[in-house]
């Protein structure tokens, strides 16, 4: 099943992560190529401040290896860089906002951008342009719980880790954000009939 | 997974399920085969199905920022900060603001220690003319094209100093008991491996052209070499060429050796290849000729101008020849 393939992918970066809190530098190398991509994504996803992002990345690795021999092993790498490297921003965010004046719910901007998404037909820009315009619409905790579920896949303890919140409330965050989006996604006027089953890929995979 | 879980599922539910979204996002066979004969069992929720997962793949279908040009940069600061070179160099830091500082420090300190044994060096340009008083109180004035040398501490236990190209002299005498001259006493003049010694004169130096000429207006000079010595008295002209010292005819006035100092030109029964030479060695200037024996042609007499327009005037007019004059180019017809 689907759970081996994390879990194996999960492995890996356990091992990585076992060498790295050994002192491995090739290790920490191996870490970092594996995640910048994925790091830079997630925070760009926070601000558009690229200088920002890459500071914080910066920080962040500076941190585990300056720590690494205090580390515990994490259930999961991913999750735990992703929840370091959110703090982090908004720490620097904080910081910054102390000299410049940013409007009060600017932190988090999950919005949806398609801008250079090559796209294959009508139904797909249609749908594109609901899903752009029903998530602009929420509030920036539930635009940021749905990305994080089903862009990266994240299981609801690992959202409820990231975001700091308890498991309950991660569902119930989710549950308020799909009912918000149900109505306007659920029916399409054009059928869209997806040949299910043999189109479906992994996409966005990094 | 029980089939009949999902037979009542809403759209929503759909979203909300973990084994779904396992399923859009990692297909495997046998969840296809599983959702295919659920769809198979329920047409009704076939559409539902069919959206939920066309809106999970859509919305991962945005934007990304991977900032892949940035990976090798971000990965150096890192490295600095605490790769393997960084951890060496890490056994003892100060702050930040003392290191900057200590640094700071220290670039000045070598620079004024460099600067302290550096020689003192003066130097003048094509057509500059330099006063400069040493400490001592001596004037050397200094002609185009020329560089005067002294080293640091001038003056305490002797007066040296290097002349290339040419300087008029007028050292200042320090020497109070003529039967005990000190080494602090004696000022010296380096051109090449000749010396000029002198306790107190005024004389002009020419060091151009591997030949030294030695000019003495007012008191006493000693010329030595490895080989050779000689003494100079007021009006006597000496040129070393080829490891020799020879005296030419006295000077009259040789007050006029430093006529160059105001711009003068002076000049008495010379050749114009000679004239013109002091044109090329003090101002710069390219002189061309066009018939070579020209510089043989000599102008009887005296010449006194001043400035380079007049010499040349005078030059035209009294050796009838055409004189060309374009930038730093002169040419003569």
């Amino acid at each position: 099943m689907a759970e081996n393939i994390v879990s194996i992918h999960e492995d890996h970066n356990t091992t990585i992560w076992l060498a790295f809190k050994e002192g491995s530098w090739e290790a920490y190398t191996q870490l970092y190529n594996q995640n910048f991509k994925l790091l830079n994504n997630y925070g760009y996803k926070f601000t558009k401040d690229v200088n920002l992002i890459e500071d914080a990345v910066h920080d962040l690795f500076i941190k585990l290896w300056t720590n690494r021999t205090n580390l515990s092993t994490p259930a999961s790498v991913k999750n735990y860089l992703y929840k370091a490297l959110r703090n982090i921003i908004f720490r620097k965010m904080q910081s910054q906002s102390r000299f410049t004046e940013i409007e009060d719910d600017c932190p988090f901007s999950f919005e949806v951008s398609f801008d250079h998404v090559v796209i294959a037909n009508e139904e797909e820009r249609a749908l594109q342009n609901q899903i752009k315009s029903v998530i602009a619409t929420l509030p920036h905790r539930q635009q940021e719980i749905i990305f994080l579920r089903f862009y990266e896949d994240f299981s609801y303890v690992e959202i409820a880790d990231i975001m700091e919140i308890n498991v309950n409330s991660a569902y119930k965050l989710l549950y308020k954000a799909l009912n918000s989006m149900e109505n306007i996604l659920k029916v399409s006027k054009l059928v869209i009939i997806l040949a299910l089953f043999s189109e479906i890929r992994v996409n966005v995979r990094v | 997974m029980d089939v009949n879980k999902y037979s009542s599922y809403t759209f929503k539910e759909f979203l909300e399920d973990d084994d779904f979204i396992t399923w859009v996002l990692n297909p495997t066979d046998e969840q296809n085969i599983f959702w295919n004969n659920f769809s198979e069992r329920f047409p009704d929720k076939k559409e539902d199905i069919s959206r939920a997962s066309s809106v999970i793949l859509t919305y991962r279908k945005q934007d990304t920022f991977f900032n892949e040009d940035r990976i090798t940069d971000v990965w150096k600061r890192i490295e600095v900060k605490v790769g393997p070179a960084a951890k060496q160099a890490k056994v003892f830091r100060l702050p930040q603001f003392l290191r900057v500082a200590a640094a700071i420090l220290l670039i000045a300190l070598a620079a004024i220690i460099y600067k302290y044994n550096q020689p003192k060096n003066f130097q003048t340009a094509f057509g500059e003319i330099k006063t400069i008083v040493m400490p001592d109180g001596t004037i050397v004035l200094l002609n185009g094209n020329s560089t005067l040398t002294y080293e640091h501490g001038w003056g305490k236990n002797s007066r040296e100093v290097w002349l290339k190209g040419e300087g008029f002299f007028n050292v200042t005498h320090l020497n109070q008991d003529p039967a005990h001259i000190k080494k602090s006493e004696r000022f010296v003049v380096h051109c090449n491996d000749l010396n000029i010694e002198v306790l107190g004169t005024t004389f002009n130096v020419k060091n151009r052209h591997d030949k030294v000429n030695v000019g003495l207006v007012t008191g006493k000079i000693r010329l030595t070499t490895n080989l050779v010595k000689k003494i100079l008295s007021p009006g006597d002209y000496a040129e070393y060429a080829a490891k020799n010292i020879s005296l030419k005819s006295k000077l009259t006035h040789p007050e006029k050796l430093m006529s160059w100092s105001k711009r003068q030109f002076i000049f008495s029964n010379v050749k114009l290849g000679d004239i013109l030479r002091t044109l090329e060695d003090s101002y710069g200037y390219q002189i061309k000729y066009t018939n070579p024996s020209s510089r043989d042609l000599e102008i009887e007499g005296e010449i006194s101008v001043t400035g380079v327009k007049e010499l040349l005037e005078t030059i035209s007019t009294s050796l009838h020849v055409n004189v060309y004059q374009n930038d730093h180019q002169i040419t003569i017809n």
